[in-house]
């Protein structure tokens, strides 16, 4: 894809997504999932390499750390670390298939909650008992299973869109 | 590749020099003037859909009625605990000295622009920043017709029209309160759950379910006698084993809240 097209395709989904996501977390009230994580492995499909890429990379990780105290700037790293391992990766990995790319999603995705859980026991002033490690487990699960179906739809979107 | 580096150099410089000088992130300060009006719309949509489905699809008249009821309890309990706070007070101290406890800080209505409900931790923003007189530290307030009534949160990051703020389920929040019944001291601490922890209080301390929990005003940072929760469980600190623990609840419903009160009042020395 052309620098001008991903430019285009990058900025009207970013605020369409930034949009989407103040709406449903103020409509529903629940955590709509990892938006930018999910927008993030969508690109990485879209676009190989570049420094495009990693500038746009590296601008969903400063979004994606307004959602903590901060932590902008480490959030800005880890991305577009994620996008050289990705491009390190395709070397051995043959990203058509549908079980490369699945597995490199959940990988993703698991890594960032790893990260986030970190984060949180970090900051963390209270004890940790089983009801506590129970409620992060469930809502650990359900981290993984919202940001993963994001992760699918918009790499729907832009497959039908973008890459044929 | 060599003209995109020097960008990035460039970027990281100013950046550098405008922490230097504002103590904040440019990347932050730039997000929050570009992306406030889609926050800010997209919160308003957002809470209109809300408010609609809540009032005028799912039982009308009853919903409406017990959220009126509600929130003039939550009102008539939090100026309840206010004036016995500020009675105990009084009585102790009267004859020793004639202090005087007061509430009476500058107050400010800010809208929740932004909530991520992040399952991990507890930060929102505000539609308020440095240029309405905010600070890190000072607290937040939820707001029933106008009037501050329970403890939410703090403000933690101000911006030049926005702030973040953190809920008390916040990890990282911590205060100082007491016992309404009982004066006993605690530590409440946010865990990323719907309730707090209430830690360090006494092992001899009488205080049962249903205890209100109010700020105690020696953390220099929160007045005393603001309303924060109520205790649903009490039990042996299973770290600290000479303490007692509890479980409180927040009283006000932290993600359904639109506005917000901030207090303009900056951390001072505890007596």
């Amino acid at each position: 894809m052309k620098n001008k097209k991903f430019l285009l395709v990058f900025i009207s989904f970013l605020f369409l997504l930034i949009f989407l996501k103040t709406f449903l977390s103020n409509f529903l009230l629940i955590y709509p999932g990892d938006v930018f994580l999910a927008f993030c492995l969508g690109i990485l499909i879209l676009r190989g390499s570049g420094i495009l890429l990693y500038f746009c990379l590296g601008l969903l990780g400063l979004l994606e750390g307004l959602d903590f105290l901060k932590m902008e700037i480490f959030w800005c790293i880890y991305f577009i670390l994620m996008g050289l391992i990705w491009n390190h990766l395709k070397n051995y990995i043959v990203f058509g298939t549908l079980e490369a790319k699945l597995s490199l999603w959940i990988l993703s995705i698991l890594c960032t909650l790893i990260i986030r859980g970190i984060i949180c026991f970090l900051n963390l002033n209270a004890f940790i008992d089983w009801e506590f490690f129970l409620n992060f487990l469930i809502k650990s699960f359900y981290y993984i299973i919202s940001t993963f179906l994001w992760t699918v739809i918009l790499d729907k979107i832009f497959t039908v869109f973008f890459v044929k | 590749m060599k003209k995109a580096v020097i960008i990035i150099v460039i970027i990281i410089l100013i950046s550098s020099i405008w922490y230097g000088i504002k103590r904040t992130s440019l990347f932050n300060e730039i997000f929050g003037f570009l992306l406030s009006p889609f926050w800010k719309s997209a919160s308003f949509l957002g809470e209109k859909s809300r408010v609609f489905f809540k009032n005028y699809v799912i039982l009308i008249n009853i919903k409406k009625e017990n959220e009126k009821l509600k929130k003039e309890n939550l009102l008539l309990r939090s100026q309840l605990a206010y004036y016995k706070e500020k009675d105990r007070i009084y009585k102790t101290i009267e004859e020793f000295y004639k202090v005087s406890t007061s509430l009476d800080y500058p107050k400010i209505i800010g809208r929740i622009i932004y909530r991520p409900i992040d399952p991990f931790s507890g930060v929102s923003f505000i539609d308020k920043g440095r240029n309405d007189g905010l600070f890190p530290q000072m607290p937040v307030l939820a707001s029933v017709n106008g009037e501050a009534v329970a403890l939410v949160g703090q403000v933690v990051e101000v911006y030049k029209n926005w702030s973040k703020i953190i809920f008390i389920t916040d990890p990282s929040f911590a205060a100082d309160v007491k016992i309404q019944r009982t004066g006993d001291r605690g530590i409440l601490v946010g865990k990323a759950e719907k309730y707090c922890n209430l830690q360090y209080l006494p092992p001899a301390s009488e205080l049962k379910p249903g205890d209100e929990v109010l700020t105690s005003g020696q953390d220099a940072l929160f007045p005393p006698g603001i309303l924060v929760g109520k205790v649903i469980i009490v039990n042996k600190d299973p770290v600290q084993g000479v303490f007692k623990f509890a479980e409180v609840k927040p009283f006000v419903d932290l993600h359904n809240i639109d506005f917000v009160l901030i207090l303009l009042k900056l951390p001072e020395i505890p007596l």
